[in-house]
């Protein structure tokens, strides 16, 4: 009975093992082919992955942006100046507003400056007057008001029962409408 | 350098490449596995194919240079000076194409086992099962086989 492992020719052996290692070599060569194919595909899917993470990335980078530079915040836009802006005035007077950082999201205290004229003693009720006429439409809170005397004038303080924003987009909003000129 | 001329240079190289290979490493697998990471190696670094002389030369170098770090990797002895002669391929072809050439002179039956087993490296049993007969008709079957080649050898 024969067996497998009979003695074979050396020359014949040689022969048999170059179509031996012919036949390998294609079977290596397809495995190469494939994994070249494979290579090629990855490259090409990769950008479409890069996009998707690019596309993400921006996403989060404008929101990002947009909760640091445009949601408003308490943070006050203009600093407090006793000497202006002066945001309205009517023909005898000039006002200028400033405000103060906002302690709380619902109140506010605006500091409205009267440059010029002086006051009568009845400040109280020329506060009350006052602030009406230059925003008009913004709840005050009663007797919640306090006046100074300085080079400038009397400055009336008027409190009001919205954030300093609301008080500024009113006062900018009376100078568009060309209800004072500044 | 697109993917179908980069798959004629596997083509072409590959079997030389393999030879180094085996010829340092002596271990087909391991051989094997080497080429196909020189492989890859020359996918990522395609570009500058095109600007080389002699791509056989630049991929056998590779190769060789890859089983010399795993050798050391091995601590293995690594051979002075191995290189493969210019004319190794075009033997290796021609030394192929004549041992085809015999076995298509076989009789029928002994050139399917040959080439059962040494072309499509199906094992004796793949082949016995294949062609329906015994492992023993098999055995005696390319023992024939091997008798008829060396005989065509001899007469050469």
């Amino acid at each position: 009975m024969k067996q497998e492992n009979e003695h074979i020719d050396p020359k014949v052996e040689e022969m048999l093992s170059c179509i031996e290692t012919h036949a390998k070599n294609i079977r290596h060569q397809n495995d190469l082919m494939e994994m070249v194919d494979n290579l090629a595909e990855a490259e090409v899917s990769a950008p479409k992955r890069h996009f998707w993470l690019y596309w993400a990335g921006a996403t989060v980078a404008a929101c990002v942006a947009l909760v640091l530079f445009v949601v408003p915040k308490d943070a006050p836009r203009v600093a407090i100046n006793p000497a202006g802006p002066v945001l309205a005035s009517t023909q005898d007077e000039h006002f200028a507003a400033a405000y103060s950082p906002a302690e709380t999201k619902k109140t506010s205290t605006v500091l409205i400056a009267r440059q010029t004229a002086e006051l009568d003693d009845g400040l109280g009720d020329n506060a009350q007057e006052l602030q009406p006429s230059i925003v008009p439409t913004l709840p005050m809170k009663e007797e919640a008001y306090a006046y100074s005397e300085t080079e400038d004038g009397i400055r009336v303080y008027c409190e009001y029962q919205c954030n300093a924003e609301e008080v500024i987009a009113h006062l900018e909003e009376i100078v568009k409408q060309s209800i004072v000129k500044p | 350098m697109n993917v179908e001329q980069f798959k004629s240079i596997i083509l072409r190289h590959q079997p030389a490449m393999q030879r180094m290979a085996e010829s340092l490493l002596h271990d087909e697998a391991d051989a094997a596995d080497a080429v196909q990471e020189t492989f890859i190696q020359l996918w990522q670094q395609r570009k500058e194919l095109d600007e080389v002389a002699s791509t056989e030369a630049y991929c056998i170098a590779m190769v060789r240079c890859r089983c010399i770090d795993l050798l050391r990797k091995r601590h293995k002895v690594i051979p002075v000076d191995m290189q493969l002669s210019d004319s190794a391929t075009e033997d290796t072809e021609e030394r192929y194409r004549k041992a085809i050439e015999m076995v298509y002179r076989l009789p029928q039956q002994q050139r399917q086992t040959i080439l059962m087993k040494y072309e499509e490296l199906m094992s004796s049993e793949e082949i016995a099962q294949r062609l329906g007969i015994t492992l023993s008709n098999l055995y005696t079957t390319l023992s024939r086989a091997y008798a008829s080649l060396r005989d065509m050898l001899e007469k050469e």
